[in-house]
């Protein structure tokens, strides 16, 4: 069992708190943080599960980050401002 | 256990796929850099507002992220670290881990390899929420922290 094998998405759950403001940025930090946790005490199977939810928040919030600026152009030129 | 273990690995992949993301990661970087120069989000419609702002009329950690980037760019960097010091405080790590997964991705082997321990991960998530919190109060000295 290597720990290196399992990745956290610490970085981009980091990048999505800071650019995408939202909420699911923090839950992945916590899911990020239960990775390395389950790492340690050699909970490889639920250290994969963390993972794969920290990946999932990472994408959600990105999609939510995405979304709101589509919003915010398709609202912009609805709206004819400049 | 708060020492950072290093574990050493082996790289003996075929084709490394990371190249592509690498240069789509760095693309997408320029363009941000070249963006955020020239138009300053303190005062251009180009950048839609923080939803959670627009909600709840709270700060959020993220709040200032774009306007002390553009700051930042322009070489004012106490500025920038007035409008989220935390944004700026986690800028080495992130510039650190671009440049890590970079190397990696051309030259097949990482510069680095840490295992951060989780109670290092658990102190940063409470760093995040107490500052999301203490940069909506109103007052000195807490009010410094709101962009």
């Amino acid at each position: 069992m290597t720990k290196q094998s399992v990745p956290n998405y610490l970085v981009q759950a980091i990048l999505v708190t800071l650019f995408c403001c939202l909420p699911l940025g923090v839950a992945a930090i916590v899911q990020a943080a239960q990775v390395n946790s389950k790492l340690q005490v050699g909970d490889y199977e639920g250290a994969v599960l963390a993972s794969e939810q920290a990946k999932k928040y990472c994408w959600w919030s990105l999609y939510a980050g995405i979304a709101v600026f589509i919003l915010y152009f398709i609202i912009g030129l609805v709206s004819g401002g400049t | 256990m708060s020492k950072l273990i290093k574990v050493s690995q082996n790289h003996s992949e075929v084709k490394n796929p990371k190249r592509g993301q690498f240069a789509l990661i760095t693309f997408i970087i320029i363009a941000a850099s070249v963006t955020l120069f020239y138009y300053n989000p303190a005062s251009s419609d180009l950048y839609p507002p923080s939803p959670f702002r627009v909600l709840t009329g709270l700060y959020c950690p993220g709040c200032g992220t774009l306007r002390a980037l553009h700051q930042l760019l322009h070489g004012h960097l106490i500025t920038a670290f007035g409008l989220n010091p935390l944004m700026l405080i986690s800028l080495p790590f992130l510039i650190g881990s671009y440049l890590n997964y970079g190397v990696e991705a051309i030259t097949g082997k990482s510069l680095w390899q840490i295992f951060i321990p989780a109670k290092l991960i658990w102190f940063l998530l409470q760093v995040v929420i107490a500052y999301w919190v203490v940069r909506n109060i109103p007052f000195h000295p807490f009010s410094w922290l709101a962009p």
